[in-house]
């Protein structure tokens, strides 16, 4: 059986970093050269997926896959959550519009996550424009949505763990 | 009767030997065991020769919730339960029914409860450590630093200044690891220091900071003796309101269960147990602790006869499987 986790998020949240962090393998990654208004932000983006992997103690493996973060690749966002475990979605919190971009998402994926679960992670949570930690859950209130969220620094193991153990843990109590 | 073992053992060749024997002796076994984690154990097996194992052993001894027993080559902490390594199957059926009968029989003395006198110490004395140290740390804010101890071994230092507490990394280690709660209560002391010996600890030691607020998830969530706040009622309901910070709070992965248990759907003390599975000591720290955070809402209370035998619903063995790769 095959035991897929999706990471997706927007632009510079670090969903490439945060597969990179747990996986056992280099990470397989469809970078391309940002042309678009992404350069302003970094060199390269996301184009097809990312693709990690862990092995559990039998040798099954985990796939850790990472969607494109630009909506003009949304198509591989619908390949991609196909079979897929639960899903966890990265924010850039020095992004111009964070919670549109959070809300988007969870709008996007909304079937998926009934099905399964979701878990949410905010990245550059002290960027000096961004949004404090309780717009966040204010928003989830108002939405009445219970997903676990955290803010997290997509660069540390154990910061990514919190975010599958997390997704583990919400799919164990559906 | 069923027993609860945990295996905590860094080596993996080692840890895989007990468990491959744990699977074959059974039936030369007086007593159902089954493997969990630390949390829910009677017995844990301890690997003596790793980093942090005698701070462990010590904290075991200074409980009741488990049972701690020396693993390795010779008993050099001249535990009351030892087991020589390499482990036999011979040696752990033996070992295994002697702790079988040893808690067997343990349980059935009768225990003589002291009598309450009902006076302010003795009021004090049934505070959890967690209630007391929040005490002194209300009761100290003149002070700039201090730090406090219990058994006479300080373990938090505190900046009243800088709103700052610093605990070291090893204890913290141990403690998310365990949940075992290592001290009795009756023997805290706090001691004034000053702002310099404050940094110097934190300079010359491996710790990790906290806000006063997260040190009161930290107190909570794993010095309150299985006692709920005053303030709480074991009846109530609760719901979660959102996720406590576990990317900065100590917490372990039965915490993480009871988070998305309780987030889901609001429910009591008692059924939150039923529901999970922990143990009562570690649901009612939890509560403890997420009301020091004000993120429980209080859904009214529940009548007894409401209350439902729901056992713990078996995991998806996928799920478990991707628990104990990540997290041991």
């Amino acid at each position: 059986m095959e035991i897929k986790i999706l990471f997706t998020g927007s632009v510079g949240a670090g969903k490439s970093s945060a597969i990179g962090t747990i996986s056992e393998i280099p990470v397989i990654s469809t970078e391309a050269k940002a042309t678009d208004q992404v350069a302003a932000q970094k060199a390269t983006t996301t184009v097809a997926f990312d693709y990690g992997e862990f092995s559990l103690d039998d040798g099954q493996k985990i796939k850790l896959f990472g969607t494109p973060g630009q909506i003009r690749f949304s198509y591989m966002w619908d390949i991609l959550q196909k079979n897929a475990l639960g899903l966890i979605i990265l924010v850039n919190n020095g992004s111009d519009s964070p919670l549109d971009e959070l809300k988007m998402y969870l709008d996007y994926f909304k079937d998926f996550i009934e099905n399964t679960t979701a878990v949410i992670g905010i990245t550059h949570i002290d960027h000096q424009n961004g949004l404090p930690l309780d717009r966040y859950y204010q928003f989830l209130s108002d939405e009445e949505l219970v997903y676990p969220l955290f803010p997290i620094d997509a660069r540390s193991e154990d910061n990514v763990k919190v975010l599958i153990e997390s997704l583990v843990a919400m799919l164990q109590a559906a | 009767m069923n027993r609860k073992i945990a295996i905590q053992i860094e080596n993996e060749l080692e840890r895989n030997r007990f468990n491959s024997l744990l699977d074959i002796i059974p039936p030369r076994l007086n007593c159902t065991w089954l493997s969990v984690t630390p949390e829910q154990a009677d017995v844990v097996i301890v690997d003596i020769r790793e980093p942090g194992s005698e701070y462990f052993m010590e904290t075991c001894k200074a409980t009741t919730s488990a049972l701690p027993v020396a693993y390795g080559e010779t008993n050099s902490f001249n535990s009351q339960w030892y087991i020589k390594s390499p482990v036999n199957a011979v040696h752990l059926v033996s070992l295994l029914n002697q702790i079988n009968d040893f808690l067997t029989s343990a349980s059935s003395e009768p225990t003589s409860q002291p009598e309450k006198e009902g006076s302010d110490d003795d009021q004090a004395k049934d505070s959890s450590i967690a209630i007391q140290i929040k005490s002194m740390i209300e009761k100290a804010n003149d002070l700039s630093c201090f730090t406090l101890s219990l058994e006479h071994t300080p373990f938090i230092y505190i900046s009243q200044e800088q709103k700052q507490a610093i605990i070291t990394n090893e204890m913290m280690k141990w403690k998310t690891i365990t949940n075992v709660e290592p001290f009795k209560a009756g023997s805290l002391q706090y001691n004034p220091i000053k702002k310099s010996e404050y940094d110097r600890f934190s300079l010359e030691n491996d710790v990790i900071s906290f806000s006063l607020s997260e040190l009161d998830w930290f107190l909570f969530a794993f010095f309150s003796q299985g006692k709920l706040h005053p303030e709480l009622n074991s009846k109530a309901i609760y719901q979660l309101k959102n996720w406590p910070n576990f990317a900065r709070l100590p917490h372990t992965p039965m915490h993480v269960m009871l988070c998305a248990k309780l987030i889901k759907k609001p429910q009591s003390l008692q059924h939150l147990i039923n529901g999970t599975g922990v143990k009562e000591q570690v649901a009612v720290s939890f509560i403890n602790a997420c009301a020091s955070q004000n993120l429980l809402l209080s859904k009214g209370v529940v009548e007894l006869s409401e209350i439902s035998s729901e056992s713990a619903q078996k995991k998806p063995p996928v799920v478990e499987k991707i628990i104990r790769r990540l997290f041991g």
